[in-house]
């Protein structure tokens, strides 16, 4: 009997750790898609997707040569554009896209700052680890536009961000999306 | 052979059982400067109320990346040797809130905060008025010590129209705590600067 139980957990034990990878895998990228969705579905707007590598070369994508070479530092990233929509009527506080967005982060990911300034709109900042680098996602909300990016960071650049989340947020949003002059 | 092998395995499960009540021993065991931690999001309430927020969460494994050798330059052009500050550091927590409007927080807001603040090992270092674009701004500044060392520092500034809270915990003095001024989302509150403009608050 007891043997049999033995067994048993031998095999849950090896179910489980061949299927965590699979099931992580699956939901890779899926918190980005889902943060799209919720500022979607929260404002009512829709989005302009730049897939990177895609639209690099394509007028479409606003992400172009130069302010782009920094953001390709960054590695693979994803960034969604929301451009000269409303984003003031509904929930002008801002609290419960807020509260949208631990609901759809955490616990996985940090929150790292959270910023709702009259003048600038509000900012959301989370990060996680992944292996030798650090996945930070931001969350921009302006009046008329928003964006969300998500990139990779090495540890240097991660570090600089932590230095001044709030700044460093912005900085990297605007050099994802800021056409070259 | 059966019962040999039955002897081995009740062995075994003696020794994981043994095992997992020593870990679990080890993780019951708080962190030391754990208790300097104050629990801020109790204020979600205020945050709702706030025309303005910052909220920033800065914890022990974050801080852990940012190199031991970083200096950073302030505004005065002062460097300051972030990374050796860092160092001693377990966490950074910022809540900052904005009003439209004077008397839109009040002392019930900040039950919580100062309920925990009378725990041992609290003590008020500071209590100063301090002027900020014609305001006073009311800055108290509180320290956790234990065994002899520093574990904790939380700031409360009051000013009419904005509340911020600060929560740094680790071993920090005054003078590094005034370093750290306008890094990780801290805002400039001039403390343990010779600001001229600063008075000592009326007894509470």
């Amino acid at each position: 009997m007891m043997r049999r139980t033995f067994i048993s957990l031998l095999l849950v034990a090896f179910v489980t750790a061949i299927t965590s990878p699979v099931a992580a895998a699956a939901t890779k990228g899926a918190e980005y898609s889902a943060v799209v969705k919720l500022v979607e579905t929260h404002y009512r707007v829709k989005h302009r997707g730049v897939p990177f590598v895609a639209n690099l070369g394509m007028k479409t994508a606003k992400v172009v040569s130069k302010s782009a070479r920094r953001v390709l530092r960054f590695g693979d990233f994803k960034l969604a554009i929301f451009e000269d929509q409303d984003f003031s009527g509904r929930d002008a506080a801002g609290g419960s896209l807020r509260a949208g967005l631990r609901r759809t982060l955490e616990p996985e990911w940090h929150p790292l700052v959270a910023v709702r300034l009259e003048d600038e709109g509000q900012t959301y900042t989370y990060t996680k680890a992944d292996g030798d680098k650090f996945k930070v996602l931001v969350v921009v909300i302006g009046q008329r536009d928003a964006t969300v990016l998500q990139v990779n960071l090495n540890p240097e650049e991660f570090a600089k961000l932590l230095l001044n989340p709030e700044h460093e947020s912005r900085e990297m949003t605007n050099e994802a999306t800021s056409v070259e002059q | 052979m059966r019962t040999k092998l039955n002897s081995w395995l009740k062995l075994l499960c003696v020794g994981v059982a043994l095992v997992a009540a020593g870990a679990n021993a080890a993780q019951a065991q708080p962190p030391p400067q754990a208790a300097a931690r104050l629990q801020l999001d109790n204020e979600e309430s205020l945050a709702q109320k706030a025309s303005e927020l910052i909220d920033v969460n800065l914890d022990e494994n974050l801080l852990r990346i940012i190199p031991k050798k970083i200096v950073t330059t302030t505004d005065t052009g002062a460097k300051v040797d972030i990374g050796k500050i860092v160092g001693g550091l377990r966490g950074v927590y910022v809540r900052s809130y904005g009003f439209n409007n004077e008397g839109e927080y009040g002392e019930s807001n900040l039950a919580g905060v100062r309920a925990q603040l009378r725990a041992p090992g609290w003590a008020r270092l500071v209590n100063i008025v301090k002027k900020k674009a014609g305001d006073d701004v009311h800055v108290e500044v509180y320290m956790m010590t234990a065994a002899g060392r520093i574990d904790g520092i939380a700031i409360l500034a009051l000013e009419p129209k904005r509340l911020t809270l600060v929560n740094i915990v680790g071993t920090i003095d005054l003078e590094q705590l005034s370093q750290l001024e306008g890094q990780f989302g801290i805002p400039e509150l001039g403390i343990g600067g010779d600001d001229k403009d600063n008075k000592p608050a009326k007894k509470q």
